[in-house]
């Protein structure tokens, strides 16, 4: 089950505890989607701020963006995309997402569908917060000398087999 | 300076002149003397006086155009990447010699500890590679799987743990309570640790804990001692100063990338006195970053120099300053049946941090994570989806067939998807699925046995180093043969997977093998393979390859290091057209001898064909194989052929010790990569050679590139990659949000 619908069910009681003599009070409650997340990221650098992000983990590229839960389509974004969640609607089944840009409501060269809108939180998976857009797993070993050209050195072993064994002559 | 250190670091900054990055600063400095006749710049009479003013190099400055700084490729031998704990990275080279000094120091800190050889280091949720062969990682989010795993291994004693201390510490929250099997040590690493970290790791590991430094780009590190616990440097590696607070270091080993005077942004506060140990070494404490600072009342303060204590009833926990009047403190309890105090935390707050509003998180311990529902499917659908599927997706959305096969599939995953990284793929859970799996019976069904046949091969395959592996081959090749009995089949892939699994094995016997499976006829195959034979063929050339390291027979593997980018590079291409007569060339290739006496090409694809020629000849004759290479070369029609040769020719020039003219080469390569022609990873050996020939062009930052391009292709760090990356990296307990 996604974290999302978890969350009803685990941790973080959130707490806005007024300690008597240290003058603490107590603040707002985030959005659940916001705080939940355990994992924290080191101290950013100027200028950036810790989010959370998810990643897409549709079965079929790409997932629907909607104008509201449920509502009309107004965009995609890709499998393997990682997006941040701002906002769940009551039933915790839809999720507003946002791009690593705040409030730009535009397309990208991997993601030109993409905008601001709401997806189905199945889809989603949390990977905790970041001070930017986690790298694809291999950024690390992608190559980028030549502007045009980009290619990922250390691939997954398992798709390396997959892809090859559905060559089938030479061309 | 001591004698022998003023060699090394005359050494050192002799090469270090040759990286274009450091010219300008060494000038200014008077540490080199141009020689405008032969274009060299050699030290100056009086280096070591110069050597004291040279300007700072900071990690920024390195990042930015880390190519300026390589002032060779030759040796290059080990890549590190810096944590990027600020959000960037660095890609470091170094040689072997480099690595080697760097392994043995860290032995004799280890040894301090009575961590030796005989004790394996498992890293434990945390983005840190095994550091030597008998130790393992083990990866993932910090649930039950990682969790019973990590108790398996340690109950094979004896084992020392080592990783983020913030990570350390959710692992040991969730441990508290059970039976833990003896641990020889906590080693903490990568994060300041605290002194609440260190008493619950105390007491839930019961077992000392260390503190473990490292900034390896810059050639330093350090070990706490047993018996002060003060942190000692490792200033054997490096010559180390102390400007303004911040670490300033000058590798003497590193001649591929050496970092002279090199500032990787780490405060420290140096011990006034000797420790009391009576080790020689400098001690010091590391207060962290100096873009770390947490506001106090004091002003700004680094983390390091924080006291973080343990408070009654939280097992740990993190400080967010959000701004300097603002605090979040996310705190996990130690039980729930007790009323929580916050009396003690409120006092330290209010020392530490002044009059500040504090939000506090309390954080329950997780609920018990439900076991994962098991979603089973028909046994055929499952050999469907491996053998003409996808193995991504099955291990994404991983059904397991019902009835004997599940083992079988349980086997596979275990293998290809293990949470626990080593560097010979064995593990205990392998293990366990590999007896049950040694001892299930014939089958009646022959689709069935086969998968069981073809998984055995397989495992063969990936545990090659170790002792069973043989018998576990054995066994396959019995049930095959007793299969190919009652069928005579010949046209199955598992035919092909019987040759692939003799690989990787012991190459004494290769010959034998395979002379025992063509009196079974099984030679006259026709199989085409499927997605089980490309999968086996990635899994067993990695071993295969390491066996061809280590013995260093075949031409091939000096000259076209790494010999493993040309195996998976021919597979790119071949795809179905891989055949029996290939796998005994990639024999070939790795021991220099051929399994067969007279491979025969039985490929139904022409050009295929005459590439398989061509290659035989370039092992066996590479001076006189003029006429195959033009009955190879002509029979290119498509651009993807096109390519090939290119490749080949390549490789040819290697083989020839030819270098390869970068301003011919590189276009070429560009363009047939742009054009996904080629696969990526067959280019890593020529890419190795460019960068020799740009270095001696003076085209430093483009040898960077191709260094980083020639990458040597890995399983285990793809995987590593793979599941480090969402779910270890560091995370600081105390910081500030505020930047």
């Amino acid at each position: 089950m996604p974290w999302l619908t978890s969350w009803k069910h685990r941790c973080f009681l959130l707490l806005a505890v007024l300690l008597s003599g240290v003058g603490l009070a107590p603040r707002a409650q985030s959005a659940p989607l916001v705080e939940a997340s355990p994992r924290v990221a080191q101290s950013c650098p100027d200028g950036l701020k810790r989010r959370p992000f998810a990643r897409v983990v549709t079965q079929a590229d790409p997932l629907s963006i909607r104008s509201q839960p449920n509502g009309r389509v107004i965009g995609t974004v890709p499998k393997g995309w990682a997006v941040v969640p701002v906002q769940t609607d009551a039933s915790k089944q839809w999720v507003k997402i946002n791009s690593h840009f705040d409030r730009y409501d535009g397309g990208f060269a991997s993601a030109p569908n993409f905008r601001i809108g709401w997806v189905a939180a199945r889809y989603l998976k949390r990977l905790g917060n970041f001070c930017d857009k986690p790298e694809n797993p291999m950024g690390l070993l992608h190559w980028h000398r030549f502007s045009q050209y980009s290619a990922s050195l250390q691939a997954n072993w398992l798709q390396m087999g997959d892809r090859w064994a559905v060559l089938r002559s030479s061309r | 300076m001591h004698s022998l250190t003023a060699a090394k670091l005359q050494r050192i900054l002799a090469r270090a002149a040759i990286a274009p990055g450091n010219r300008d600063r060494f000038l200014s400095a008077g540490l080199v003397i141009p020689q405008p006749a032969t274009g060299q710049f050699p030290l100056a009479a009086d280096w070591p006086t110069a050597f004291a003013r040279l300007p700072i190099l900071t990690q920024e400055t390195v990042r930015t155009n880390p190519g300026l700084f390589l002032a060779g490729v030759e040796h290059c031998a080990y890549r590190g990447v810096t944590s990027g704990s600020q959000g960037n990275h660095l890609i470091y080279f170094a040689d072997t010699l480099w690595n080697q000094t760097r392994l043995t120091q860290l032995a004799a800190f280890l040894q301090g500890w009575g961590i030796d050889d005989r004790v394996a280091i498992v890293n434990v949720a945390s983005r840190l590679f095994p550091l030597r062969p008998q130790d393992t990682t083990l990866l993932g989010a910090i649930a039950p799987p990682l969790l019973e795993t990590l108790l398996m291994q340690l109950s094979y004693p004896p084992v020392a743990i080592r990783g983020y201390p913030s990570r350390l510490c959710e692992v040991a929250a969730r441990l508290l309570g059970k039976p833990i099997p003896p641990v020889v040590a906590v080693i903490c690493t990568g994060e300041s640790l605290f002194e609440f970290q260190k008493q619950l790791l105390e007491q839930v590991f019961a077992a000392p804990v260390v503190n473990e430094y490292g900034c390896q780009e810059s050639g330093i590190s350090g070990f706490t001692c047993p018996e002060a616990g003060r942190l000692h440097l490792d200033d054997t590696r490096c010559v180390y100063e102390v400007i303004d607070g911040q670490l300033v270091t000058t590798d003497l080993w590193n001649v591929v990338m050496p970092m002279v005077r090199y500032q990787c942004g780490d405060m420290v506060q140096l011990d006034a006195h000797p420790c009391d140990c009576g080790r020689p070494q400098p001690t010091a404490k590391i207060l962290g970053r100096q873009v770390d600072g947490i506001y106090t009342p004091q002003g700004r303060q680094l983390p390091g120099a924080l006291m973080l204590p343990a408070f009654e009833g939280i097992l740990h926990y993190q400080v967010m300053q959000e701004d300097a009047h603002h605090l979040t403190l996310r705190v996990y309890p130690d039980a729930h049946d007790r009323p929580l105090s916050f009396d003690a935390m409120a006092t330290w707050v209010t020392a530490t941090f002044g009059e500040v509003a504090v939000q506090v998180l309390l954080e329950q311990s997780p609920d018990p994570v439900p076991a994962s529902v098991l979603t089973v499917c028909n046994p055929d659908v499952w050999i469907h989806g491996i053998t003409q599927g996808n193995w991504t997706e099955w291990l994404q959305s991983g059904p397991l067939p019902a009835g004997e096969l599940q083992v079988v599939a349980q086997l596979l995953q275990a293998i290809v998807t293990p949470i626990v990284i080593s560097y010979d793929k064995n593990s205990m859970v392998v293990q366990q699925y590999l007896q049950a799996v040694l001892t299930l019976p014939i089958q009646t069904s022959p689709m069935i046995e086969r998968i069981i046949i073809r998984t055995l091969f397989f495992a063969s395959s990936c545990l090659a180093q170790q002792p069973g592996a043989i018998a576990i081959y054995q066994q396959a090749r019995e049930r095959l043969y007793q299969l190919f009995e009652k069928t005579s089949d010949c046209s199955h892939p598992a035919i092909l997977d019987a040759f692939i699994a003799t690989l990787a094995l012991p190459w004494d016997d290769v010959p034998t093998r395979w002379q025992a499976l063509l009196q079974r006829g099984l030679g006259q195959t026709s199989a085409i393979p499927d997605t089980f034979t490309l999968q086996h063929l990635i899994h067993a050339f990695e071993p295969a390859v390491q066996r061809a390291n280590a013995v260093k027979i075949s031409p091939l593997v000096p000259s076209c290091t790494p010999v493993l980018a040309v195996l998976l590079g021919d597979l790119a291409t071949l795809g179905q057209q891989v055949n029996l007569a290939w796998v005994a060339h990639w024999f070939e290739v790795l021991s220099g001898r051929s399994p067969m006496a007279d491979p025969c090409v039985l490929g139904q694809d022409a050009f295929c064909d005459r590439w398989l020629q061509w290659r035989q000849h370039l092992i066996r004759q590479p001076q006189t194989c003029d006429q195959a290479w033009q009955q190879f070369s002509q029979m290119a029609r498509s651009p993807q052929q096109q390519a090939r040769v290119l490749l080949e020719q390549g490789y040819h020039h290697l083989l020839a010790a030819q270098p390869l003219p970068p301003a011919i080469w590189l276009p070429q390569l560009e363009s047939a990569l742009q054009a996904q022609l080629i696969s990526p990873v067959s280019v890593a050996p020529l890419w190795r050679s460019l960068a020799q020939t740009l270095i001696e062009q003076q085209q430093h930052p483009l040898a960077y590139d191709c260094l980083l391009a020639s990458v040597v292709p890995s399983s285990a760090s793809a995987r590593f990659e793979q599941l480090a990356h969402p779910e270890n990296r560091k995370q600081a307990v105390l910081l500030n949000l505020d930047g």
